[in-house]
C-alpha cells in the first residue's frame, strides 16, 4: 500500500466530511436496535431444522436426514443415486469421524472411485482431480434455516474446488449447526475473526442450492458454472 | 465501456428504444416478474420497513465515517495478505490493473460481473494491451460475444436479446450448432468458459460489500462464476467502489436480507463468498495474490454533499424494476451503464450535467423508486434537485425556454395581460381545433407538436370560469332583490 496515496485518498474523504484527520475510533453500530434479532426468537431448534427442510423443498434442493452411524451408508447410497463415478473428498477429520475411509474402500465394484484432496500434491494435481471428478463431498460448518444455506470454508484440507468443479456436490451438515438466519451465522463468523484473525479462512462461501441463471429471457436454467446437483445430508 | 456508452442526444436514443417492440416487451416482462416475486417475499418479511430503516442507518453510519472505514478496510485487507491500491480515477485503476497483468505476464483474464470494471473501462484497457478478456457471467458473455453490446439492466444485462438472436450470435461468432433452448445454450457456454477458468492467469471480480473489520471482500452470484474467478486463477484482482463498505460481518445480514429480495425477488443468491486475503500458505487452490483496487473516480465529490444519500446505493436495481419511464425507454434510453432512477441520479454526478443533464428529466417524479429502494434513497427528490441545479445553478436552460418563462412571468403577474392573453389563447386554439379537440395538423407544428403528439388537449373556452361566476353572482343578486 502506497502510504502517500493512502493519505491523499483518505484526506479527500475527510475533507469532504468536514474534518482534517481520519478518526482513530468510531462508535460501533448498534445492531441490537434492528428488527433482525427479533425474528425466530422463540423458535425451538427442532422448528429451525424443520424450517431448513421446508426451504430446501421450496427451492428444490435435495436433502437426506440421517444419524451419525449411518452417514457413510447414506453417502454411498447418494453417490450411487447420482450415478457414481469419481468422487473427491477433503482430508478432514470428518472422514475418520464418520468412518468414510472404510466405506469408500468397501466400494470395489468400480461404480465409484475415490480421491482425496491432498494439498501437499500441489495446485495442479488437486484442481485436475476435482475437475475430473463427478462428485465432490464437503463438510460445511453451519447451516441457515431461513434460506436453506450451507456455509463452507476452504482451507488446506478442503479446497475451494471440491464443492465447485464436480457436477454434483454432496454437503454433510450437522443439524446442531443449523441457525435460524444469517443474523446468527454472521455473529459467529465475526467472533471467529475477532478471536483469531490470522486463522480466519481465506474463503467462506454460502451455498443455497445448485448454480443457476435466468439471463436468457428470464428462463431459469440450473448449472451454469458451479454444480448442477446439490444434496445436503443432514446429520442428527 | 465507460459510464456513457451512447452519447447521441437523449431524444434519439429514446426514439430508437420506443421503436423496438421486443426490447420494450422484454423490459415490461422483467419488471412484472421481478415486481411480483419481490412483492411476494417482501410481504413475508414481518418488518420490511424496519429492515429498510436499519439498512439505511448502517449505510449512513459508514458514509459518515467513510475515511475511517476505508482506512480500516485497507489495513485489515493487507493484514490478511491482500495488496491494496487506492485509485483516484478510472485511468489510475486500469493502469494499475495493467501493471499487475504485465508483471504476471498475463495473456488471459476471466471476469465475473462487475459494473465498476465497466465504469472504468477495464476491458478496453486489457484488450488494447493484447490480453484476452473473458466475461463469464452468462449475460455479460452474450453481450461481449455480440460485439460488446451495451447492458440494458444492471442485474440482467442481456434482457434485450431474444433467445433466437442469442442463438444466431453464438452460431455466427462461436460456431454453435445447437438449438435456441436456453438450457442447451447455457451448457455450451459452461463448457466453453470452464476451460477458460482453468487456464486464466488472472481472475477479475467486483465486490458487493467490503467488510472493514476483517478486510474481507464479498461476492454475490447465482451462476458460480464469482467463485470460479476468485478460486482458479493464481492472481485475483477485485475492484471495490470506495463507498461499498460495511463495518463488520453483522451488517452483511441486513444487507443481504434486502439486496437479494430487492434485486431479483429471491430470498438469497445461490452463492455468497467471503474472501479474506489470498489463499493461505499450503492451500492447493485459491489465488496466490489478491489485489484490491479501491476506486474513487468521482465518488469523493459526492461525499458530504447534497447528493450523498446516493452513496447508500447497493446496486440492486429495484428502482428500475418499478420505474414507469424505464419501462418505456428501457435501459438503452439512458445511454449509461447506470440506467433507471439510480442511474439518472448517479450518472450526472459522475460525468457532469453537460454530458448527462438530460437524465434527471427521464422521470415522472412519481416516487415509486424511492418507495422501493431498500436503503431508502430519496431518488425522486434527488432527481428534482438535479433539475433545480441544472436550471438555476448550471444555467443550462436553453435561451428559448428562458424567454418563454420570462414572458410567462410577466403575463401571469399582470391582470390585464393575463385576462386578455388567455382570451387571445382561447381564440387561437379555436382556430386550430375541430369538435372541441386540437386538430391533427397541430401535431406537425414546431414546439407545440411535441405536446400534441402525446396528449389529447381540450380547447380553452373563450368564456372563462371567472366570467361564468360573475354572471352567476349577478343573477343571484338580481334574484335576491
Amino acid at each position: 500500500m502506497d502510504e502517500v496515496k493512502r493519505l491523499a485518498f483518505l484526506g479527500r474523504i475527510s475533507n469532504a466530511l468536514g474534518r482534517t484527520e481520519v478518526p482513530t475510533t468510531v462508535e460501533a453500530y448498534p445492531y441490537e436496535n434492528g428488527p433482525q434479532a427479533q425474528l425466530y426468537k422463540d423458535a425451538t431448534h427442532d422448528e429451525i431444522v424443520e424450517k431448513f427442510k421446508i426451504e430446501c423443498d421450496k427451492v428444490g434442493t435435495k436433502y437426506i436426514e440421517t444419524t451419525p452411524d449411518k452417514v457413510a451408508e447414506t453417502i454411498l447410497a447418494e453417490i450411487a443415486t447420482r450415478g457414481g463415478g469419481k468422487v473427491i473428498f477433503p482430508k478432514s477429520e470428518d472422514i475418520q469421524h464418520y468412518h468414510l475411509d472404510e466405506a469408500f474402500a468397501s466400494v470395489t465394484d468400480g461404480s465409484a472411485s475415490f480421491v482425496c484432496w491432498d494439498a501437499d500434491l500441489g495446485s495442479k494435481a488437486n484442481i485436475d482431480a476435482a475437475q475430473d471428478a463427478q462428485i465432490g463431498i464437503t463438510f460445511p460448518i453451519m447451516g441457515i434455516a431461513e434460506t436453506a444455506t450451507i456455509i463452507q470454508p476452504s482451507d488446506k484440507e478442503s479446497g475451494r474446488s471440491v464443492g465447485l468443479l464436480p457436477i454434483t456436490h454432496i454437503a454433510v451438515l450437522q443439524k446442531s449447526n443449523i441457525v435460524p438466519r444469517m443474523t446468527q451465522s454472521m455473529v459467529t463468523l465475526k467472533k471467529m475473526y475477532q478471536d483469531n484473525p490470522a486463522d480466519f479462512p481465506s474463503n467462506i462461501v454460502h451455498i443455497s442450492g445448485p448454480s443457476n441463471t435466468a439471463d436468457i429471457e428470464l428462463v431459469r436454467v440450473v448449472g451454469v458454472h458451479g454444480p448442477i446437483n446439490v444434496t445436503f445430508i443432514l446429520v442428527d | 465501456m465507460s459510464i456513457l456508452y451512447d452519447e447521441r442526444p437523449f431524444k434519439d436514443r429514446v426514439e430508437e428504444c420506443l421503436a423496438n417492440d421486443f426490447k420494450q416487451k422484454a423490459i415490461e416482462t422483467a419488471q412484472n416478474v421481478f415486481y411480483q416475486k419481490r412483492q411476494t417475499l417482501v410481504d413475508q418479511v414481518p418488518d420490511w420497513e424496519a429492515f429498510r430503516t436499519e439498512a439505511a442507518g448502517i449505510r449512513d453510519h459508514v458514509l459518515e465515517n467513510l475515511d475511517y472505514y476505508v482506512n480500516q478496510f485497507a489495513i485489515n485487507a493487507e493484514k490478511a495478505g491482500a495488496k491494496v491500491y487506492f485509485a483516484d480515477t478510472d485511468a489510475e485503476a486500469t493502469t494499475y490493473a495493467l501493471q499487475i497483468a504485465r508483471e504476471k505476464e498475463a495473456k488471459m483474464v476471466v471476469k465475473s460481473k462487475t459494473i465498476l470494471s465497466e465504469e472504468i473501462g477495464l476491458n478496453q484497457a486489457f484488450e488494447k494491451a493484447g490480453i484476452e478478456v473473458n466475461e463469464t457471467d452468462l449475460a455479460e458473455f452474450i453481450l461481449q460475444t455480440a460485439d460488446n453490446n451495451p447492458p440494458s439492466h444492471i442485474v440482467v444485462p442481456a434482457l434485450h436479446f431474444a433467445r433466437k438472436e442469442i442463438r444466431q450470435i453464438f452460431h455466427d461468432k462461436l460456431g454453435y450448432e445447437g438449438t435456441e433452448d436456453p438450457e442447451e445454450m447455457t451448457r455450451f457456454v459452461r463448457h466453453r468458459i470452464r476451460e477458460r477458468f482453468l487456464n486464466a492467469d488472472i481472475g477479475v471480480t467486483g465486490c458487493n460489500f467490503g467488510v472493514a473489520e476483517s478486510g474481507t471482500i464479498t461476492i454475490v452470484s447465482n451462476e458460480g462464476n464469482g467463485r470460479m474467478a476468485s478460486s482458479m486463477p493464481k492472481t485475483h484482482i477485485a475492484f471495490v467502489g470506495m463507498e461499498r463498505l460495511v463495518p463488520d460481518f453483522e451488517a452483511l445480514d441486513v444487507m443481504m436480507e434486502l439486496l437479494i429480495r430487492s434485486s431479483v425477488g429471491a430470498k438469497i443468491s445461490n452463492y455468497f463468498s467471503l474472501i479474506t486475503g489470498p489463499a493461505k500458505p499450503g492451500e492447493a487452490d485459491g489465488p496466490e495474490e489478491l489485489h484490491i483496487i479501491i476506486v474513487d473516480n468521482g465518488r469523493s465529490n459526492i461525499v458530504g454533499g447534497e447528493f450523498d444519500e446516493m452513496l447508500r446505493c447497493i446496486r440492486c436495481g429495484a428502482c428500475m424494476n418499478i420505474c414507469p419511464v424505464y419501462r418505456h425507454i428501457t435501459g438503452h434510453g439512458y445511454g449509461s451503464i447506470y440506467p433507471g432512477p439510480m442511474g439518472a441520479v448517479l450518472t450526472p454526478l459522475l460525468v457532469g450535467y453537460d454530458k448527462a443533464g438530460d437524465l434527471p428529466y427521464a422521470s415522472t417524479l412519481c416516487g415509486a423508486c424511492t418507495d422501493h429502494c431498500p436503503v431508502k434513497i430519496p431518488l425522486h427528490e434527488l432527481l428534482l434537485k438535479h433539475r433545480v441545479n441544472i436550471a438555476d445553478k448550471a444555467q443550462l436552460r436553453p435561451p428559448v425556454e428562458n424567454l418563454i418563462f420570462k414572458t410567462a412571468a410577466t403575463v401571469f403577474g399582470n391582470a390585464f395581460l393575463f385576462d386578455n392573453g388567455t382570451k387571445l389563447g382561447a381564440l387561437g386554439m379555436k382556430l386550430m381545433s375541430k369538435d372541441g379537440q386540437m386538430s391533427e395538423w397541430t401535431k406537425n407544428l414546431p414546439v407545440l407538436g411535441g405536446w400534441m403528439k402525446s396528449k389529447e388537449m381540450g380547447v380553452l373556452k373563450t368564456k372563462k370560469f371567472r366570467d361564468v361566476y360573475a354572471e352567476y353572482a349577478a343573477n343571484k343578486k338580481k334574484e335576491g332583490k
